[in-house]
């Protein structure tokens, strides 16, 4: 059993997966300025 | 009973279509407890089906793990390799941690109970074709107005619509969430919520599909794309609607949301474009192999040490892919940087420009004068740009400087 477990320890793997989070970021080009400019942001 | 795992745990295939060799291809499980999702390899696999058997049956743990490896082994072997392997999260004796999300903060706006209604009725937009006829469609509208969208973008709309415009902005996020939840669905698999959230430093909405690791990559993949395409559905109304109602406000909101997929497609971030190439190459947890990517890349230029992948895919796809996140933070750093060094000249300007050496005997010329706003807002500035640069500078050194050992070794 020793030897069998020993060989098979190399095969054990477990890898944790991240959550995931479909996520979309609130983006504003700056529609709403009146002025002629057009300048592209991302609002934090 | 010595030992006992949750008794929720999911257990099915995790299929990777661009697996580079067939051992890697068919040796691979997920296993799922609730929020928490695990790719293991078959002898893990095997102990956790002999323990669960063994829980639910009369069988004893010698018996029900030697019907699943054909290996003999005492019972302390076999506990003894269990408490080695199996993440001590699946043990009954363990509680479960609460979900890791990647939020500052995070609110759910609706929760799975109400979108597996909504979701149910939208699933027949998944169909193949109908999805192929309603892109070809979005193509044809969108690039031919193009020209006049992006015309509408430079003029803006007026002051009295903002509010307006916001609310179809947030129509636009939650149909965008939306697509996600429901691609879910059109695989039957389960969804979370959709929810508000702070990511790193941007305001995020999204979509809690956690347990979409059981699909398979192309699957994944349709997931990850669902969202583009319910906003792409949504753009062909918008278009149609400025188009025909020359309508300047439709066309701003076409172009606003134009961006929005856009940005989305960003893989450097955990944005939409960061699960889909996550999917498409089979590379699970991308930041954090990027990570170890480019300590080897480090160790290779510094001291010889060669990169030694898995593969090539891993070697092609990674080395690439975390040199160029490397480069998109180091140019932000520099744009951010940059932008600070300005501000402060602004404001270096402003004071210096004051006739008396104290701010405050200042204010009240500044305030005739209105400098005190501009002298504020770049002062504002400054501290948003300060802020977002150290973000910028400590993550630039945590994908340099790597202390996950463990994580190399992968």
């Amino acid at each position: 059993m020793n030897n069998d477990k020993n060989e098979l320890n190399t095969e054990y793997t477990v890898e944790a997966l991240e959550a995931r989070f479909e996520m979309e970021a609130v983006v504003d080009d700056g529609g709403a300025e009146t002025d002629g400019s057009c300048e592209c942001k991302v609002t934090w | 009973m010595p030992i006992q795992l949750h008794q929720n745990i999911e257990i099915s295939e995790f299929i990777l279509t661009t697996a580079s060799s067939p051992e890697e291809k068919n040796n691979k499980f997920l296993i799922q407890c609730e929020h928490l999702n695990f790719v293991v390899s078959a002898p893990v696999k095997s102990l956790i089906e002999s323990l669960l058997t063994y829980q639910n049956s009369s069988q004893s743990l010698v018996e029900s793990y030697f019907i699943k490896t054909r290996y003999k082994a005492t019972e302390e072997d076999i506990i003894a390799l269990a408490r080695q392997h199996i993440p001590e999260e699946l043990f009954a004796d363990m509680e479960l941690p609460p979900q890791r999300n990647p939020f500052i903060f995070s609110m759910t706006l609706l929760p799975e109970y109400i979108l597996k209604y909504l979701s149910v009725l939208l699933t027949p937009l998944f169909n193949k074709w109908l999805s192929a006829a309603l892109a070809l469609v979005f193509i044809c509208v969108h690039f031919s107005l193009f020209a006049n969208i992006s015309h509408a973008a430079t003029l803006g709309i007026s002051m009295s619509t903002i509010p307006m415009f916001l609310l179809a902005m947030l129509m636009s996020y939650f149909i965008h969430e939306l697509g996600h939840i429901t691609a879910c669905k059109r695989f039957n698999c389960p969804h979370g919520s959709i929810g508000f959230g702070i990511y790193i430093v941007f305001p995020v909405f999204y979509a809690d599909v956690s347990k979409a690791w059981r699909l398979s990559q192309k699957q994944r993949a349709v997931v990850d794309l669902g969202g583009i395409y319910f906003q792409l559905i949504l753009l062909i109304v918008v278009d149609c609607y400025a188009f025909f109602y020359e309508s300047q406000f439709a066309y701003v909101l076409s172009w606003t949301i134009t961006l929005t997929m856009l940005h989305t497609l960003n893989p450097f971030f955990k944005f939409d474009g960061y699960w889909l190439l996550s999917d498409l190459s089979g590379i699970t947890n991308l930041h954090d192999k990027m990570r170890t990517a480019l300590n080897r890349i480090k160790h290779k230029v510094f001291k010889g040490t060669p990169l030694n992948f898995k593969n090539d895919k891993t070697l092609y796809l990674l080395v690439p892919y975390s040199l160029m996140a490397m480069l998109f933070f180091t140019y932000i750093a520099t744009f951010l940087g940059s932008k600070l060094w300005q501000t402060g000249q602004e404001i270096a300007a402003v004071i210096f420009s004051l006739p008396n050496s104290s701010l405050l005997s200042n204010i009240d010329l500044m305030l005739e004068q209105g400098t005190l706003l501009s002298l504020l807002k770049a002062l504002m500035w400054a501290a948003l740009f300060t802020l977002l640069l150290s973000f910028y500078l400590k993550r630039i050194k945590n994908l340099l400087v790597n202390n996950n050992v463990k994580a190399s070794n992968k």
